[in-house]
C-alpha cells in the first residue's frame, strides 16, 4: 500500500540519504515491515518536508498497533536543519515539530516506539499524551583510533584475545545468508531458544545490505573449520550497529567472540567514528559490553496504549506470567 | 548497625599511656549524619538537616554501603505509614533524593561502571520491604540500569540547568524589557521573604486545583525557610498581585556545588514575572555558586527565555517499584503516586 505521505518519504530518503539512518531507509523498512505495513509521518512547510517520521503499523490480538519492526534498533525522526539557525531555535523548532507529528498518529490501541540516543530527550514534551521512559545502548566513539579502543578493553576481554590467538582463530567474511541462519537458529537452540524472524526476511535483509553497501558479515572460525561466532554488521554516515551477534555456546569460551568484535570494530571504522552494540538493557549483555570500554547513551522510548483490553492483557501477563 | 572503631590513650593503673580499642556502635542514620559533615559532594536535599525538616527527625532512614570501613554509598528515603503499609515517596519541597555514590578511584569506565552498579545493587538489597517506593533522582544521576534490573520502572521529567549563572547575568541585559522588569509590572510586586500564612495557604489551594504538587504545610515551610536563612543556604522569592495574593513562588536553595530552583505558580502561559523571578534568583545565589538549576513547570515562552540566553533542558528520573499488589494495581488504574514536582 503506496500512500501520497510513503512516496514523499521515499523520495526524501534519495534526496537526503547520508543525514536519514540506515534503519530509516525505505528499503530497509520496505523489508522489515513484512508483517504490517509502514506509511511516514511528515511536516510540510511551504510543500517542503520539515520533519518525517516513519512508522510500522501491523494487527496484534485484533487491534492495530504501531511498534518497531523486527532487526530495528530504533525510530529516527528527520528533522530539516538550517545553516546558520541557533541551537535554541533549533531546539523549540524541533519540539514543536515533534508535537504537530504526535497530534497526527490516531487510530491505534497501542503505541511503542524507541529513539535514536542522539535525539535530544527534551525534544519529547511531557505534555505529548505520551510515556516516556529511558533505556540504554552501549558505544565506543572515536574507533578510528584503534589503539585507544584496545587500551579499553577490560583484562577479561585482552585473555579472551590471546585465547583466540592460542586456538588459531580466524576470522573470515561474507559468510552467505542460509549459512549464516542457520548457524544463528541452530546456535539458539542450544540455549533453547528460536530465532523471532523468517529465513526470507532474514535474506532479503542481507542481499539487501549487501547491494547498498550498508553491512558485512564478519565470522570466525577454528583450523577444523568450526564456525565460533558470526557477526552482522551494518552501518551508515553516522555509526555501526552491531546488529546479529550468533554465538555458538559449545564453542564460546575460545575469545573468538571477542576477536571478531574488534574485527567488527576496525571494520567500521573505515565508514564511521562509532560503534554502537545496539542495547541491551539485559543486564549480562551489558555487562558484556562494558568489558570493551563501552559507555551507557540513554535513548529515549515513547509509550501508550489506548486499549483499555492490551492494558488489562499487558497487566495480567506482567502480574502473573514474567519471572 | 555499624561498628566504628576509635582509639583512645589512657593513663592504666598510673603506670602510663595505653591505648584502648574501643567499639562504638552507630546507626545507619548516625552514621550518615557524620557523613553529611564530611562530603561537600552530598547534593543539599540529601543532607540530614533537609530531610529532618521535611521529613521529621522520625520519618527518614537511610541505607548505606560500605567498604574497608568507608561508606561508598548512601540512600536516604522518607518514611509513611498508610493503612499498615510503609510506603516511601519524595518529601514535600524536595525535587529530587536518590543515591549518593562516591566517585571511583579508577579511571577505567568499566570499573566506574561497575562500582556504581555494585554500590546500587548492595543499596537496593539493604531496603527494607516497603509496599511502596518512589524517588526522583537527581539530573547528574545518568544510568538508573541497576534499579531497572531489581524491578523497578521509570519515567522521566525535565529542569533546566543555567551553568554559568555570571554569563546569564551579563545576557540578561539584552532580555526584551518586559522581561527584566523586577518591580512594579501590571500591578505585580516581587519580593523576597516568606508569604504570610493566609497568602501561603491561599496560593497553595490554586497549586492543588493546578494539580501543582511538592507544597508542605505552612509550619513545614516556615521551618525550612528559616533554617536556610541561619545557614544562608536559601531564599523565598514571590510574586503578589495588586491584591497581595501570591501568584507564584520560588524556593532557592544552594549548596557547595549548585543553586536549586523550585518554582510554584504562573498565573497564565505569558507570566512575565517568572522571568523576573529567575533573574532575581540569580543576583541571590549567585553570591554563593555559579550554576542553578529550576525544577517545576514553565509556560513555553519563558522555556524559550531560558533556553535562548544559555539555559540547557536536563532529564532527571522517577524511579519507582509497587511491592505489594495493591499499589501495582493503583498504578495500573492510573492512580499516579509517583509525586514529582
Amino acid at each position: 500500500m503506496e500512500t501520497v505521505n510513503k512516496s514523499k518519504y521515499r523520495e526524501l530518503c534519495k534526496q537526503e540519504a547520508s543525514s536519514i539512518h540506515v534503519f530509516n531507509q525505505a528499503w530497509w523498512l520496505d523489508i522489515v515491515c513484512c508483517e504490517g505495513y509502514w506509511d511516514a509521518i511528515l511536516v510540510e512547510r511551504g510543500g517542503v518536508i520539515m520533519a518525517a517520521w516513519p512508522l510500522y503499523f501491523k494487527i496484534r490480538h485484533g487491534v492495530k498497533v504501531i511498534t518497531k519492526p523486527k532487526l530495528t534498533q530504533f525510530t529516527d525522526i528527520w528533522f530539516r536543519t538550517f545553516p546558520g539557525q541557533r541551537e535554541d531555535e533549533k531546539f523549540f523548532f524541533q519540539k514543536e515539530l515533534f508535537a504537530e507529528m504526535a497530534m497526527k498518529i490516531s487510530g491505534f490501541a497501542s503505541f511503542h516506539q524507541s529513539f535514536n540516543y542522539k535525539l535530544k530527550e527534551s525534544t519529547f514534551s511531557n505534555n505529548s499524551g505520551f510515556q516516556l521512559s529511558t533505556s540504554y545502548t552501549y558505544v565506543i566513539e572515536n574507533i578510528r583510533d584503534i589503539d585507544t579502543v584496545m587500551s579499553g578493553f577490560d583484562q577479561n576481554k585482552r585473555q579472551q584475545l590471546n585465547r583466540a590467538r592460542k586456538e588459531q582463530i580466524e576470522i573470515k567474511y561474507d559468510l552467505p545468508a542460509s549459512e549464516f541462519y542457520k548457524f544463528y537458529s541452530q546456535s539458539l537452540l542450544k540455549r533453547n531458544k528460536i530465532i523471532s524472524y523468517s529465513e526470507k526476511l532474514f535474506t532479503d535483509l542481507y542481499n539487501s545490505v549487501y547491494s547498498n553497501r550498508s553491512g558485512r558479515v564478519v565470522y570466525a572460525v577454528d583450523p577444523q573449520g568450526n564456525i565460533h561466532c558470526a557477526k552482522f554488521l551494518v552501518w551508515d554516515s553516522d555509526r555501526a550497529y552491531y546488529l546479529i551477534n550468533a554465538i555458538n555456546p559449545d564453542l564460546k569460551n575460545c575469545g573468538a567472540a571477542t576477536l571478531a568484535v574488534l574485527e567488527c570494530i576496525k571494520m567500521a571504522s573505515i565508514h564511521c567514528n562509532t560503534f554502537d552494540f545496539e542495547g541491551s538493557m539485559i543486564e549480562e549483555v551489558a555487562e558484556s559490553f562494558r568489558r570493551f570500554g563501552a559507555i551507557a547513551k540513554p535513548y529515549i522510548n515513547l509509550s501508550k496504549t489506548n486499549s483499555k483490553l492490551l492494558n488489562t492483557i499487558n497487566f495480567i501477563k506482567e502480574e502473573f506470567f514474567s519471572n | 548497625m555499624i561498628i566504628t572503631y576509635y582509639q583512645d590513650k589512657h593513663v592504666l593503673n598510673g603506670e602510663g599511656e595505653v591505648k584502648v580499642t574501643s567499639a562504638v556502635s552507630l546507626t545507619c542514620k548516625e552514621e550518615f549524619r557524620i557523613l553529611c559533615k564530611q562530603e561537600n559532594a552530598i547534593p543539599v536535599f540529601n543532607k540530614d538537616w533537609w530531610l529532618d525538616l521535611v521529613c521529621g527527625e522520625d520519618n527518614w532512614d537511610v541505607v548505606l554501603v560500605e567498604a574497608d570501613g568507608i561508606i561508598q554509598g548512601a540512600w536516604p528515603y522518607f518514611i509513611q505509614r498508610k493503612f499498615n503499609h510503609t510506603i516511601s515517596k519524595v518529601p514535600a519541597l524536595t525535587p529530587f533524593m536518590g543515591v549518593w555514590i562516591r566517585p571511583s578511584t579508577s579511571s577505567k569506565i568499566y570499573k566506574k561502571a561497575h562500582h556504581e552498579k555494585h554500590v546500587c545493587n548492595e543499596l537496593i538489597n539493604k531496603l527494607p520491604n516497603l509496599s511502596f517506593i518512589s524517588q526522583t533522582f537527581g539530573s547528574h544521576f545518568t544510568n538508573w540500569q541497576p534499579f531497572y534490573w531489581k524491578g523497578f520502572h521509570q519515567t522521566v521529567n525535565y529542569s533546566h540547568l543555567i551553568d554559568n549563572i555570571l554569563k546569564w547575568k551579563e545576557l540578561k541585559m539584552v532580555m526584551p524589557a518586559r522581561k527584566q522588569k523586577d518591580l512594579h509590572s501590571g500591578g505585580s510586586v516581587i519580593k523576597t521573604g516568606l508569604p504570610s500564612v493566609h497568602e501561603y495557604q491561599s496560593f497553595k489551594d490554586q497549586c492543588k486545583k493546578r494539580k501543582q504538587q511538592g507544597l508542605s504545610s505552612y509550619s513545614v515551610f516556615n521551618k525550612v525557610y528559616e533554617a536556610l536563612k541561619k545557614l544562608d543556604a536559601g531564599e523565598v522569592i514571590c510574586c503578589t498581585n495588586h491584591t497581595g495574593s501570591v501568584e507564584s513562588l520560588m524556593l532557592v536553595v544552594w549548596d557547595s556545588n549548585s543553586a536549586y530552583t523550585i518554582i510554584w505558580g504562573g498565573k497564565d502561559s505569558n507570566d512575565d514575572s517568572i522571568i523576573s523571578m529567575v533573574n532575581k534568583a540569580v543576583d541571590i545565589a549567585s553570591l554563593n555558586v555559579n550554576k542553578m538549576e529550576f525544577f517545576g513547570k514553565l509556560s513555553l515562552d519563558n522555556e524559550k527565555v531560558l533556553v535562548k540566553f544559555g539555559a540547557n533542558q536536563l532529564p532527571y528520573y522517577s524511579i519507582y517499584k509497587a511491592n505489594r499488589f495493591l499499589y501495582r494495581l493503583a498504578l495500573f488504574f492510573g492512580f499516579d503516586s509517583i509525586g514529582k514536582i
